[in-house]
């Protein structure tokens, strides 16, 4: 055994020096993506409000039936909301990611919870991004699969 | 840092690396296909030019930006992906090399995830003072 491992560093794996570098040198720009994706959140509310704001006034909205002017203004709540909170929380998630990286940062000594903590949070951004496409993606089928049904059955009631 | 005072990386921590790997997998294919997506756009804007060269050009523009912003994501997730996978297959010495790799590669990956960030963000500005004021 090399004399510069300790006993213990022999039989568990430590994390080296560029190791720990390159992880709080991610810190900035995890930050920096945290506080943009909040600002995004923030401004596609504002553009929710906007849209909703001048409904009222568009000349195309104005030829819609009452029952059409509701299901739109509901459609544009509800995707200005679901927007919204997923913009939120990625922004959220990073921002947690940027924090725990604070502790891993030198001169603090990290520990093995530390480093624990921040590749978990990690992990956790990563995992919602991850579920966000497979709905994106389950989404995009189901439309799909709508559009060929609506296809078919036109077709049926055509012939 | 010297060996007796660095972290040691026990299995919570390597199971929170190995836990992030299909999802790596899984958003770095998707970019992948999406940039290949963006490439026929690419190469459909280029062909239909001649044809529509008004609609063309939108769609060009639309695949060249898809494609700018899905090649350089699915290269970074996809090598940290690669990366985590080192570290579920090394073993002793070879697993801090791996974490190494992967740590850095992460970095990576948060760099082109904060510019992409940053880049949506400062397209939703213009759309809002787009829907503000016209």
């Amino acid at each position: 055994m090399p004399d510069d491992i300790t006993p213990h560093a022999a039989h568990e794996p430590a994390l080296s020096a560029r190791a720990i570098q390159a992880l709080s040198s991610t810190q900035g720009w995890a930050r920096f993506a945290g506080v943009a994706m909040l600002g995004a959140a923030l401004l596609k509310m504002i553009q929710t409000g906007l849209f909703l704001g001048h409904f009222r006034n568009n000349p195309q909205m104005q030829q819609l039936t009452d029952a059409a002017q509701n299901a739109a203004i509901g459609g544009a709540i509800v995707a200005g909301v679901v927007t919204t909170t997923i913009y939120a929380v990625i922004g959220w998630l990073a921002l947690r990611y940027a924090e725990r990286l604070n502790y891993v940062k030198p001169p603090r000594r990290p520990d093995s919870q530390d480093i624990v903590q921040a590749l978990g949070a990690q992990h956790r951004y990563w995992r919602f991004q991850g579920v966000l496409l497979v709905v994106t993606l389950a989404l995009l089928v189901l439309v799909f699969l709508i559009m060929i049904v609506g296809i078919f059955a036109a077709a049926a009631l055509h012939h | 840092m010297n060996e007796a005072s660095a972290p040691l990386l026990d299995d919570k921590a390597l199971a929170a690396l190995n836990k992030t790997r299909p999802w790596m997998y899984l958003i770095g294919i998707c970019s992948l296909l999406a940039g290949f997506l963006a490439l026929l756009a690419v190469i459909g804007g280029i062909i239909g030019s001649s044809i529509n060269p008004e609609r063309a050009h939108m769609i060009l523009a639309a695949g060249i930006a898809g494609f700018l912003v899905c090649v350089p994501s699915a290269v970074v997730q996809l090598g940290y992906a690669l990366a985590l996978s080192q570290v579920n297959e090394a073993t002793g010495r070879g697993l801090v090399g791996a974490v190494e790799l992967a740590c850095i590669r992460q970095r990576n990956l948060w760099i082109v995830n904060g510019l992409i960030a940053g880049l949506a963000t400062v397209l939703l500005v213009f759309s809002t003072i787009g829907a503000g004021f016209f």
